[in-house]
């Protein structure tokens, strides 16, 4: 705790100087990751195109690793499944993290969210629940 | 935001669990994942700069705390962690530094 005393003058400079786009993150594969694990929460690849107003030739692209999901597409998923875009890379992040070999980062990294509100709310406790009879997907 | 008025010891309890919590996560970092790319410097940076930011905060006596601050504050360094996690893993996948 040492190193806090000192003036927080220039971290906060350095904190305001450095943003970095999602579209910066969002590449084909964890696009492709993402379609996957959205799929596996219930979605259909036709609910997935109306949310990104797309067509479905582009989400089977996507869905094949050949493109990739825009920024604007991330903020529509985020806002139709109630979770935060950010989240929903990081969520569709775990199995490059275990191909690149750095899953540990990744389950440290998923300690830190286990107490953020924010980044609390997961795409993967989706994953599995069962839709009512009688209900259609959207 | 996770923190709010009147600011007790439960929540400094809280607080100080996700600072060590971070403290543990750079230290992963900086040992086995170090950064290899200008971005993920940058990041790695911004992200140190936050923890220690929120680390400061929590100097001052309960009363005191600004807990918007606190709750900004954690959020952003937790937003960080994730942008570097993300930027760390392409690269490694792609084999780029």
């Amino acid at each position: 705790m040492r190193r806090a005393k000192q003036s927080n003058t220039t971290s906060k400079a350095r904190r305001a100087d450095f943003t970095v786009r999602i579209e910066r993150l969002i590449t084909p594969e964890l696009s492709k990751e993402l379609v996957k694990l959205l799929l596996d929460a219930g979605w259909t690849l036709l609910r997935i195109g109306k949310t990104i107003r797309a067509d479905g030739e582009f989400v089977k692209r996507v869905q094949a690793g050949i493109q990739s999901l825009s920024g604007q597409d991330l903020k529509a998923l985020g806002e139709a499944s109630g979770v935060d875009p950010l989240r929903l890379l990081f969520d569709a992040l775990k199995p490059l993290a275990a191909k690149s070999k750095s899953l540990d980062l990744y389950q440290s990294t998923m300690t830190l969210l286990d107490v953020s509100d924010t980044y609390g709310t997961s795409l993967r406790r989706q994953v599995g629940k069962k839709r009512r009879a009688g209900t259609k997907a959207a | 935001m996770r923190y709010r008025r009147p600011f007790d010891i439960r929540q400094r309890a809280a607080a100080a669990e996700s600072y060590q919590r971070f403290r543990r996560h750079i230290k992963e970092i900086r040992e086995k994942f170090p950064p290899g790319s200008k971005i993920e410097r940058s990041l790695f940076r911004a992200y140190r700069a936050a923890v220690q930011d929120f680390a400061r905060e929590l100097l001052v006596d309960n009363d005191k705390v600004n807990v918007d601050q606190l709750g900004e504050l954690e959020h952003y360094a937790t937003r960080k962690a994730i942008e570097y996690n993300i930027e760390s893993t392409t690269r490694r996948l792609h084999g780029t530094d």
